[in-house]
């Protein structure tokens, strides 16, 4: 067995081992912090390092090639920036952070098994490891209601829909015979016509729907991303659709677009999803809730990506997790610079935010016209690139109806901005004193939004290539 | 009619009744009794179908432990009201609708045509060949399975304090 | 999981349906007999001081449901993940020849994480009963 490809997965796992260590000793937040840091930083090179790395491990139930690389790089990479806006860590008990990092590395590690995994009990199990370990990190936050009440909700509908999964995973099983997604990829398109092969594919994505916020399951985005932490929240809505992304691009390939009826499932979802969250963010006070239903609505896009089960279509999912992983990770780095107390935010108060802090006002700025999809920025791409793999498989009426949903988007995005350009700020309230490094940060996150905004080619060749593997 | 076809039809029965009457039982305390007959039931089901680990597991974890997890779980609870409360309609309706999905598909796995597709060949297997089955294929999915259990241990402690936390001067001021 | 019965790897295996069925016989006869004879021979004579509760003579006051604190749950909740780590553990050690000491290596990696976990509980806390020492 070649452990070296293993690497970036045994990375994590040392980082969560240290601070299972560390939750005994006693309490020191700075100290966890710096090591966090370092210890992330580490699996994040390993992780590039081993990029083009590839083999079969554990009996074949576990595959690493260019797909699964490209989406661990972008998963470590997306841990490694919520470690770094965890300095403050403001929503979460003092003696709770080595486990939050804990249950953070962990979930991570699980996301990447869930990535590789070619096998569906692998699949299971690992989806399990990162709902749990978000469950939990939903329940610390600080004043124990508002995570409990949520984190309970996450819990109930979580715990739902794996069960729809695994049942679902069941009649897969029970039709074909099979549990390698090699064996899978080739038995399914011949009895793709049984009703139980496409049911059991239908109910198997439920599960990854429920992750990824997708329509019947949506239900606890806005309370999640409301009730947790905000490092918390931001890791959900970064890493872990990422990782879903993934899987999903997995499960779709199984079928080899040879059913229709999933097509339009899949189509269907994809309009309820970005309708009924682009409609109901427009009534949203908070800007977590707001940033819960923007990304409802832009699972909603993803499916459409995604259900070209096209290389085109591929290469643009693939891409868009990228574009959500940045901007969302920018909007949340604007959350926690403002709310640095770790209370929740209300749009009100960003107003004069260009006053405060110019560069943050920028940044928020850069990611809502990223998610509204206003050109130059990477939003504007990733659009782009998922509009024309659906105009290819000649799907108008979707690509017309996402069109109208980004229009209507805008509109919300725009009252944010308007909030922190337009407004004056409140009385009492001075410059924001952002943390260490985070004006940096801000300014290289607005820097890589334009740059592959506008020349995405060499990270558009990689994902390219990511895409082929997938096949 | 074979003697294992008429030990399934038998079972299948106990598994349905008491799965039915404990899903209808007011008094919680009952409704988990009746569960763990419904378990024994399965357990015994797997035993028929060839798989004695199986039904072993299912009788310890299942009926075991997570039987006097449920118990506690009931005790620790406030059970005034609860025996002659209905359930509300909100929560009828996703009851009857993932009722009715699943419903739908067993009508479709009945109907559907079987005559092409060969049936699936029974999974018997012995204690030591499941387990040598299990740890050679799939020891990946043990050890995400034990840091799952771990990551349970590190969140049932900060649950249980707090709602610890919670209770505790509650119960003092009834004293 | 593969098709079992075609890897080569397991054995098929007949449930022993004779024993079954004799032994559960044996035991619904044997139960029927006891309870049949104790309801035969005892001795029934019901009055309102022997139907209390507490045939010492205590009379019961309030409600018997009370609410359990919440270390109970957390006892019960520990019992069932380590029974679950048990069932692991049962399943390795029924093969535990035959998959030698890579399977060996497995159970030790699965047990110590567990054993960090019962460390983790022990030194936060979780295993103390009764009043806190404050």
């Amino acid at each position: 067995m070649n452990w070296m490809i293993f690497s970036p997965e045994i990375c994590c796992l040392a980082t969560a081992l240290v601070f299972l260590f560390l939750s005994m000793a006693p309490v020191d937040s700075r100290r966890d912090y710096i090591v966090a840091i370092a210890l992330t930083g580490v699996a994040v090179c390993a992780s590039l390092a081993g990029i083009h790395a590839q083999g079969e491990l554990f009996h074949g139930t576990y595959r690493i090639d260019l797909f699964s690389q490209v989406f661990k790089s972008m998963l470590l990479m997306g841990l490694f920036l919520v470690v770094v806006i965890s300095s403050g860590l403001n929503g979460i008990e003092r003696r709770y952070h080595p486990e939050f990092y804990m249950l953070l590395t962990i979930c991570t590690l699980a996301l990447m098994m869930l990535v590789s995994a070619v096998h569906i009990l692998t699949l299971y199990v690992a989806l399990e490891l990162s709902s749990y370990s978000l469950y939990i990190l939903v329940f610390l936050r600080k004043g124990r209601d508002q995570g409990t009440s949520s984190g309970m909700k996450f819990f109930l509908i979580g715990a739902s829909a794996s069960a729809t999964m695994l049942f679902g995973l069941a009649l897969l099983y029970g039709a074909t015979n099979a549990a390698y997604f090699r064996v899978l990829i080739e038995v399914i398109p011949g009895v793709i016509h049984q009703p139980e092969v496409i049911l059991g594919l239908a109910l198997a994505l439920c599960g990854f729907f429920f992750k990824m916020a997708v329509f019947p399951f949506h239900f606890w985005a806005p309370d999640v991303y409301e009730g947790a932490a905000h490092q918390v929240a931001a890791y959900i809505s970064t890493a872990s659709k990422v990782a879903v992304i993934a899987v999903l691009l997995r499960m779709a390939a199984l079928t080899g677009g040879a059913s229709t009826h999933l097509v339009h499932f899949l189509a269907i979802l994809a309009i309820i999803s970005m309708t009924v969250g682009n409609l109901t963010a427009i009534a949203q006070k908070d800007l977590k809730r707001l940033l819960a239903f923007s990304s409802i609505a832009h699972a909603g896009y993803v499916l459409v990506g995604i259900l070209c089960i096209s290389p085109q279509g591929n290469t643009s999912a693939i891409f868009y997790a990228l574009t959500v992983l940045l901007l969302k990770f920018t909007c949340f780095l604007v959350v926690v610079q403002v709310a640095f107390d770790g209370e929740n935010i209300e749009i009100d108060r960003l107003a004069g935010l260009h006053r405060r802090s110019p560069i943050m006002a920028l940044a928020l700025m850069t990611a809502l016209f990223g998610l509204a999809g206003i050109p130059p920025t990477i939003g504007f791409t990733g659009k782009l690139l998922i509009f024309t793999a659906a105009m290819e498989k000649g799907y108008f009426a979707l690509v017309l109806i996402a069109m109208f949903n980004v229009v209507i988007s805008l509109y919300y995005y725009l009252l944010v901005v308007r909030a922190a350009y337009l407004l004056e700020p409140a009385e009492g309230e001075g410059a924001l004193a952002p943390m260490p490094g985070a004006g940096i940060l801000a300014g290289t996150l607005v820097a890589a939004i334009v740059a592959i905004g506008i020349y995405p080619t060499p990270i558009l060749e990689l994902i390219r290539a990511a895409a082929m593997a997938l096949g | 009619m074979t003697i294992y076809s008429t030990l399934f039809y038998l079972l299948a029965v106990l598994i349905l009744a008491s799965t039915a009457i404990a899903v209808t039982r007011r008094n919680m305390v009952h409704a988990v009794i009746y569960l763990v007959i419904s378990f024994f039931g399965s357990a015994l089901l797997f035993y028929l179908f060839g798989a004695p680990l199986l039904a072993a597991l299912e009788v310890i974890i299942y009926a075991g432990a997570i039987m006097i997890l449920f118990l506690f779980i009931v005790m620790m609870l406030r059970m005034e009201g609860l025996e002659d409360r209905l359930f509300p309609l909100k929560q009828w309706l996703p009851a009857v609708g993932v009722c009715f999905v699943y419903g739908m598909v067993l009508v479709m796995l009945i109907v559907s045509d079987t005559t092409d597709a060969p049936p699936m060949p029974a999974a018997a297997a012995a204690p030591a060949t499941f387990g040598q089955f299990l740890f050679q294929r799939h020891w990946l999915a043990i050890e995400i399975v034990s840091m799952l259990l771990l990551i349970a241990l590190v969140g049932v402690l900060r649950l249980g304090r707090d709602a610890g936390g919670k209770t505790r001067p509650e119960s003092e001021v009834a004293q | 999981m593969e098709p079992i019965l075609r890897s080569e790897l397991l054995t098929p295996w007949e449930p022993g349906i004779f024993s079954l069925v004799l032994f559960a016989a044996v035991v619904l006869v044997l139960v029927g007999f006891l309870l049949f004879i104790s309801a035969w021979l005892g001795e029934k004579s019901p009055n309102p001081d022997k139907l209390r509760p507490y045939e010492s003579g205590i009379i019961p006051t309030g409600s018997a449901r009370l609410r359990y604190p919440v270390p109970f749950f957390l006892v019960a909740i520990f019992f069932l993940i380590f029974d679950v780590e048990g069932a692991y553990i049962f399943s390795w050690a029924v093969a535990c020849e035959r998959i030698g000491w890579a399977g060996w290596m497995q159970m030790s990696f699965f047990i110590a994480v567990l054993l960090l976990g019962l460390v983790y509980i022990w030194q936060k806390g979780g295993l103390e009963w009764g009043p806190k020492k404050d």
